[in-house]
């Protein structure tokens, strides 16, 4: 492959090395929860029993948005925002932008939270950032997805953490490519039986070898996504439009046209969906309306790709007439190559174009690259240990995050199924987590033997991945002849996985536990 | 439709990968078995083939079934490695 000197063979060994020490435990962190939220639509459905199916835009809505148009004051009635929200019911946000002191665009109104029946279940006032918050019945999917997105660290830290996390990635990547030198001749080869430290390389090297594409391109979209609000806004804002951050926005993602402040009604909104479904071959994802209840109204609605394509769309509809205007592209006014790789970086990091199909080998990719950054640290140690520089301290951390995490993780899951009914799943879900990284920091202290702990560890996984779908039905989930009634087969397939996940698991431990009494007896015959 | 063109080019690589797993030389040496392995040749042939399934599905136009079907082969690629190897010898 790529022959570099051996000086610079060794600079990017311990790049890497490094790199992947220094950082792959965040780095774990943030590729295991983005793997579960690659599923965080279906684990929200799953987890609080949502059976619906039809989008809250495929049912009538224009009626409740003109009641809760009524209802809202005037100066918050510049923008409304509608996307979904629990059990495919609708979550409507009349707001109007402003700049924070710190320069920073944000929008402030009232937030509704309907119901089946359109009408108001919650309303609450105040900034984007305060309004938005998990809810009792997304408190799961919300923790997932914050967890890989910011780490619970508050914005900007927590974003720049993880696109610091995702370039990690892609030096990790890019060295790695570079230090090995038999790449595509080493694919299929592991020797399970040879010294640890070729066996751990054989690992880390084939699984890294296959899923190399995707984490160039996982970790790429993924510091996009990071650094895309908190620092290529306020440059490009900075260096093309003054700083100012709201005429950068008109301009990139704004509907250009000469301002019409005339007082006219909004057209029908679901004649809008409608016709949008019909364009795209499916309900919108988000909606908005901009200069609310003026002539100049544009109404967009964004929609996932269309069968075939990875690209999203969005459409145009003029507001006050309620008809079609045109496509638009995702930046600027006109396509083009820009817009495009703009457009296509959230299903590429998401894995959501292709439905379950894409999010499924999305998932694998994930757990794929998980196994690359565990094996790769326990490389690094297990080639430690051979020139007698043991790290036991490290090697235990390796184990407490490499399990318990997902220990964790499966904790926060259970917690949220006891708490939901009860009304408190916002406070026990991150709280179950919490207590489940204690256990296994605390098991990582006191276990004497580091295969007892991560025996124990993985016993826990096994146990709670089995017991998931039991914890669901007995507070009081849908079972499974209610969800294949109603067509919601996301409930069912999740039950199966996590069914599936823990029997395998446990009987993996087994098949290992009889292998090691087998050994122990054969060495202790000749003793005898 | 799309679905069943998608699926078949995913069976058809993934079995070529099976068939490179099973004769490559390396693979083979280091698990001790005997050394009847693909030739270079072959190995190459056999490499252009996995990708042609991608090729086609490209040449259609359908980005998405290319992106499933990269992900499935390297997935798929992994795991056949990974599952299979138990059954060598030492």
């Amino acid at each position: 492959m790529i022959h570099l000197p051996k000086e610079e063979t060794k600079l990017m060994v311990a790049v890497h090395g490094w790199s992947g020490v220094l950082l792959g435990l965040v780095l774990y962190a943030v590729v295991i929860t983005g793997m579960a939220a690659v599923f965080a639509e279906e684990i929200g459905a799953w987890s609080a029993g949502h059976v619906e199916t039809q989008s809250a835009f495929a049912r009538p809505f224009d009626r409740s948005v003109r009641e809760l148009a009524a209802r809202t004051p005037n100066e918050f009635r510049d923008d409304v925002d509608l996307f979904e929200i629990g059990d495919h019911n609708l979550g409507v946000f009349f707001h109007r932008h402003e700049v924070a002191p710190s320069g920073e665009l944000i929008n402030r109104g009232v937030y509704y939270q309907l119901d089946r029946q359109g009408r108001v279940a919650n309303e609450l006032r105040g900034t984007g950032e305060e309004v938005f918050g998990p809810r009792n019945d997304d408190a799961l999917s919300s923790f997932l997805v914050d967890t890989h997105v910011r780490l619970h660290v508050p914005d900007p830290w927590g974003l720049l953490l993880t696109g610091v996390m995702g370039l990690a990635m892609l030096v990790a990547a890019i060295s790695g490519l570079l230090v090995h030198r038999h790449l595509f001749k080493d694919i299929f080869t592991l020797r399970r039986r040879a010294n640890p430290v070729l066996a751990d390389r054989d690992r880390h090297s084939v699984a890294g070898t296959w899923s190399l594409p995707f984490a160039f391109l996982l970790a790429f979209t993924g510091s996009f996504f990071s650094f895309f609000g908190t620092i290529g806004v306020p440059i490009v804002a900075m260096a093309a439009f003054g700083g100012d951050q709201q005429a950068f926005s008109d301009t990139v993602f704004g509907q250009p046209g000469k301002p019409n402040p005339t007082p006219q009604p909004i057209g029908n909104l679901d004649r809008i969906a409608a016709d949008a479904i019909g364009r795209t071959d499916g309900a919108p994802t988000f909606m908005t309306i901009e200069h609310f209840g003026r002539a100049d109204a544009a109404v967009t609605t964004f929609h996932e790709s269309k069968p075939g394509d990875i690209e999203p769309m969005t459409l145009v509809y003029h507001g006050g007439t309620a008809t079609f205007d045109r496509e638009k592209p995702s930046i600027g006014s006109k396509p083009s190559t820009g817009g495009t790789l703009a457009a296509i970086m959230a299903p590429l990091h998401f894995g959501n174009f292709a439905g379950v199909l894409s999010k499924a080998v999305w998932f694998g990719l994930g757990f794929a690259i998980c196994y690359v950054t565990l094996t790769g640290i326990r490389l690094w140690l297990a080639r430690r240990r051979e020139r007698q520089r043991s790290l036991d301290w490290l090697e235990r951390s390796v184990t407490v995050i490499g399990f318990g995490l997902p220990l964790a993780l499966l904790a926060a899951a259970a917690g949220f199924l006891v708490t939901m009914p009860l009304g408190s799943a916002v406070f026990w879900t991150p709280a179950s987590f919490l207590a489940a990284c204690a256990v296994a920091i605390l098991a990582g202290a006191v276990v004497p033997r580091q295969e007892e702990l991560q025996r124990g560890l993985q016993i826990a996984i096994g146990a709670l991945l089995a017991l998931l779908p039991l914890i669901r039905l007995a507070s009081g989930g849908p079972g499974w002849p209610a969800t294949i009634a109603s067509g919601q087969l996301a409930i069912m397939a999740v039950d199966i996985a996590t069914l599936a996940g823990g029997a395998w698991t446990l009987w993996r431990l087994s098949a290992q536990g009889r292998e090691r009494t087998a050994k122990d007896s054969a060495a202790l015959q000749p003793t005898e | 439709m799309m679905n069943s063109f998608l699926f078949a080019a995913i069976a058809i690589s993934l079995a070529l990968i099976v068939w490179l797993w099973h004769g490559d030389p390396k693979r083979r040496r280091s698990s001790g078995l005997p050394q009847v392995g693909n030739s270079a040749g072959k190995r190459r042939y056999l490499a252009f083939a996995v990708a042609l399934p991608g090729i086609m599905l490209a040449a259609i136009g359908d980005s998405a079934a290319v992106l499933v079907w990269l992900g499935s082969c390297s997935i798929g690629g992994w795991l056949v490695t990974q599952l299979r190897n138990g059954g060598d010898k030492a």
